[in-house]
């Protein structure tokens, strides 16, 4: 649909509805309503659903109303005012295509006789949920509500944030079919040009027919597109992504997607849950370390097993070991048969609680771990303490904020089993100096992933594995080299002392 | 010009081709170094918890092994009344050394021994006797073999000890060494020397080792339940004869002392708890003594180490050892009604309790290096300092001298606590406690 060859809007508006309709046809959603203004024929046309019908109703007859009032007084029509309405934002179109995309926005488009354009009036109410509580990263502290669809719902949640006027929103259309809205959140003066730049840069060069979700453009702009671990961060939180445009990131989001896209991100904020920032500055640090020694259970844990059962049973305390082997006797399978098949059925049941519904999905997953867990070490096929160790893991997963680092953990730990089954702890060793050198050599737009930790940067550390209170946190994190380096233009806030 | 981009071309490939087996050597080296051909599944090995030595005919051992048993519990066996983590009965074979026993093992042992669990080794008193550092040789130089097993010796057959042996509470008869370590390290009724300890001294110049004691009780043995009550009308200190009725029918307690590897004697519970406050490794520890007012009656302290034992040692013809071992005491029973919490009482306890004490060590380091003549505290060690060289050191005849030396031990008591009741108990008689003793004429100043 390129300008070229764009139709003006016809004089008659009959014929632009026929032209309209021909293009859409079948069209059991395009709705028309008919009126006089001045004595000749007006047309509105929208599209069923998408605009909300008493601001229509409320257009229509404001617009008949004035006419009609213009007659009384001028004996004459004013083709100026045609259409113009004080109770809604009123645009002129001349190209009938131009007419066809305000209405799939939502608009209805007003053609009247005699004119060579249309009124497009802004009705528009795309259909959609309300804003809702977060359902993939829940708080018990802290705001309650979440994204949803609708862009500009989401940028009215940040504004609402952010009331200055150096928070800009750039938006671009993706997508040759869909067009889908895409907007760059960034604040003006605070952000590295560069980083905003390069975002815009990636974003441009995208070239797919429809952007179904955040993730086709996560995909395209993602710095190692091979990598298992997230180099991006998507949240569901506006207060989330306020903090992170005023750490001087970047926030990317798509028109029908209820996430932002954050970048950069570094493996420790993958960590950091918005919780620690809710909460009491001194809770975070053992959450934290909890959370750290979490994700490295859930990746090692049944690897860890394996080699210390089938390699290194000298590492293991005795009357560990003794009973250990007690639970093993009679179980037909080596123990990284066990472990591998132990750790399928658990994905199984995982996958299978996330596709049900939410109600079922639940019962499913726990009912039929316990279930199938104490069957089968009833049965003799799987060791008790290897139902610990594979449930040990799948908990451990679960406590881990980013979903990206989630699903990286739970592919990891089978190449993890294969190594141990091969090489006993050497082999886990050698694939985790590997994952570690693989961390260390990624970036996410051009911050080290493991930043601030390597490369160190001692003024970061205050919100690593501890989270330093507020009136702490002066300066912005150096690794994003922001423009405007002091929160609240440098000033010191440290917390009034009480007393004389 | 073509001649040298040839050789431009050549020398990249030669480069390219030297890094590519570096790559290929550095992968399968690092790789080879383990593999699946190391595994080992549980079901496929059988965990030694206890070697017990014997002298044989002939300059052979008798090598007994007793291996864990692990029980499936989750099988529903509780109801076959066994004890899941049992070990087996133990197995012996005659041979002429560990290894060859452990070779012979694997006749009638269904699964591939392992020792990398094993956690004590109990040798017979014969063979003790006649040395064993060449039976200690395969552990030290087997890998699966650790430094950390407890090293005990056995009066009579060790063989009999780990068939008498019950445990009371421990359900695994692997945590009975660990658990017998930490018993002799919390109250210094056997010194809980490990192998390491044993080879240290064994290796270094003019030391000695010991190793902890333990031995079968025949009275309890033949009467398990302790129906005929209890033999014997005195309390006794010695491994095997502890007065007692029912429970394990094998007992630890006391030191079996070296001179080098061959067995000389023994020293038994409360000599004990003596010399390991001498060689500084007792924490805490509790004793009787007789009480000096009516040596019918006892007084009980806890001991507590202060500092380590001081040594001072003087190199002169006779050498002279002067310890002094700063104690820190709880009076925790006494039987008389003299009042030990006020001041001058509490001297004159420390002050007899220092003499008794002095003279029990001082009567424990002439057993020990004259009788004995052997060096276990070691006080050589404590003599190092005084060596400009280590080798001046080495040479240095401590053998010789060491037992004509003049010792003298300081035990340097104070008591500090008291319980949690000052006074001593009262007697509805009307009786008074006594007032201070220093008041009284002293020697048995005992008012009743």
């Amino acid at each position: 649909m390129s300008r070229s060859e764009a139709t003006p809007v016809p004089a008659q508006a009959e014929r632009a509805v026929a032209h309209v309709e021909q293009w859409l046809m079948p069209c059991p959603d395009l709705k028309q309503q008919r009126f006089l203004l001045s004595g000749r024929h007006a047309i509105v046309l929208w599209l069923d659903g998408l605009v909300k019908e008493e601001r229509l109703q409320h257009a229509m007859a404001t617009v008949i109303a004035q006419d009609m009032s213009l007659h009384t007084r001028r004996r004459g029509p004013d083709p100026e005012h045609h259409g113009l309405t004080p109770a809604l934002s009123v645009r002129e179109v001349e190209k009938l295509e131009d007419a066809l995309e305000a209405m799939f926005d939502g608009q209805a488009v007003l053609f009247v006789d005699g004119e060579r354009r249309a009124y497009t009036w802004d009705v528009e109410e795309p259909p959609g949920r309300s804003i809702d509580r977060p359902e993939n990263e829940p708080t018990l502290q802290g705001p309650q509500e979440a994204f949803v669809e609708s862009l500009g719902l989401n940028l009215a949640m940040l504004r609402k944030r952010l009331k200055t006027r150096q928070f800009k929103v750039e938006t671009l259309e993706i997508g040759q079919r869909s067009r889908t809205r895409v907007a760059i959140l960034y604040m003006e003066g605070v952000v590295k040009p560069e980083l905003v730049e390069e975002a815009r840069e990636r974003l441009q060069r995208i070239q797919v027919d429809a952007v179904i979700d955040l993730n086709v453009i996560r995909e395209y702009v993602t710095d190692s597109p091979f990598s298992l671990f997230p180099t991006t961060e998507e949240t569901e939180r506006p207060e989330r992504v306020a903090s992170g445009i005023l750490q001087g990131r970047v926030g990317v989001m798509v028109d029908g997607a209820p996430m932002c896209m954050m970048v950069p991100v570094t493996f420790t904020m993958c960590l950091s849950s918005p919780e620690d920032y809710y909460m009491h500055y001194t809770l975070a640090l053992p959450l934290r370390l909890l959370r750290h020694l979490m994700f490295w259970s859930a990746v090692l844990l049944p690897s860890l097993y394996v080699s210390l059962l089938t390699y290194n049973q000298d590492l293991v305390p005795t009357p560990l070991l003794v009973s250990v082997a007690a639970q093993h006797t009679g179980i037909p399978f080596p123990t990284v048969v066990e472990a591998l098949g132990m750790m399928i059925a658990f994905e199984a049941l995982r996958e299978a609680g996330t596709r049900l519904p939410r109600a079922v999905g639940q019962s499913v997953s726990i009912v039929g771990t316990l279930i199938i867990g104490d069957a089968a070490v009833r049965a003799g096929l799987v060791s008790p303490g290897m139902v610990i160790v594979v449930s040990a893991t799948g908990v451990a997963s679960f406590t881990l904020p980013a979903l990206g680092l989630v699903q990286a953990a739970r592919l990891l730990q089978f190449p993890f089993v294969i190594a141990a089954s091969f090489f006993g702890l050497y082999g886990v060793l050698l694939l985790g100096i590997i994952l570690v050198g693989r961390l260390a050599s990624l970036r996410s737009f051009g911050v080290p992933y493991l930043s601030p930790v390597a490369p160190n940067i001692p003024e970061d550390m205050k919100d690593v594995v501890i989270r330093a209170p507020w009136w702490w946190m002066r300066r912005r994190p150096r690794q994003f080299e922001t423009l405007e380096s002091t929160r609240a233009g440098g000033r010191r806030l440290y917390p009034r002392r009480s007393g004389p | 010009m073509t001649m040298g981009r040839n050789h431009a071309a050549r020398g990249r490939f030669a480069r390219l081709r030297r890094c590519a087996a570096t790559i290929c050597a550095v992968v399968s080296l690092s790789l080879l170094t383990a593999g699946c051909f190391d595994r080992q599944e549980l079901e496929q090995q059988a965990f030694v918890t206890s070697i017990a030595i014997d002298k044989a005919p002939d300059g052979m051992v008798d090598c007994t092994f007793r291996i864990a048993l692990p029980v499936n519990t989750a099988g529903g066996s509780s109801s076959t009344g066994k004890d899941p983590q049992a070990g087996t009965t133990p197995v012996t074979y005659r041979a002429r050394s560990i290894t060859e026993a452990m070779a012979l093992a694997n006749t009638s042992v269904e699964r591939v021994l392992t020792f990398t669990h094993l956690t004590s080794v109990l040798i017979g008193e014969d063979l003790a006797r006649e040395g064993i550092s060449q039976q200690l040789q395969p552990l030290v130089r087997y890998r699966e073999f650790r430094r950390t097993v407890m090293l005990a010796i056995a009066k009579g057959k060790a063989r009999d000890f780990l068939l008498s042996d019950q445990p009371m509470l421990e359900r695994s008869p692997a945590r009975m060494a660990d658990a017998l370590v930490q018993v002799g390290d919390s109250s210094g009724l056997i010194p809980g020397d490990r192998l390491h300890d044993f080879l240290t001294a064994l290796e270094n110049p003019h030391e000695d080792p010991v190793a902890s004691l333990v031995a079968v009780n025949a009275a309890v043995q033949q009467d398990p339940q302790g129906k005929s009550g209890i033999q014997g009308d005195n309390v006794s200190y010695d491994a095997g004869s502890i007065r007692r009725a029912g429970g394990n029918p094998v007992e630890w307690a006391g030191t079996a002392v070296f001179q080098g590897d061959k067995l000389v004697g023994y020293l038994n519970a409360r000599e004990t708890i003596l010399l390991q406050l001498l060689r500084g490794r007792l924490r805490r520890t509790k004793l009787e003594f007789p009480d000096p007012q009516d040596p019918t009656k006892t007084v009980g302290l806890i001991l507590r180490r202060e500092r380590s034992p001081q040594y001072d040692i003087r190199l002169s013809d006779p050498l002279r050892v002067t310890v002094r071992v700063p104690l820190d005491v709880d009076l925790t029973s006494t039987e008389v009604k003299t009042d030990y919490t006020l001041p001058g009482n509490r001297e004159y306890l420390e002050r007899q309790l220092t003499h008794m004490m002095e003279q029990e060590m001082e009567a424990l380091l002439i057993k020990l290096e004259r009788q004995y003549r052997a060096d276990v505290v070691p006080i050589s060690r404590q003599g190092r300092p005084k060596f400009a060289t280590y080798q001046q050191f080495a040479a240095y005849r401590w053998e010789e001298k060491l037992p004509d030396a003049q010792y003298q031990v300081q035990p340097d008591l104070h008591i500090r606590r008291f319980g949690v009741q000052f006074g001593p108990v009262q007697n509805r008689a009307g009786n008074l406690p006594a007032g201070n003793i220093s008041a009284e004429s002293s020697g048995n100043a005992v008012q009743r």
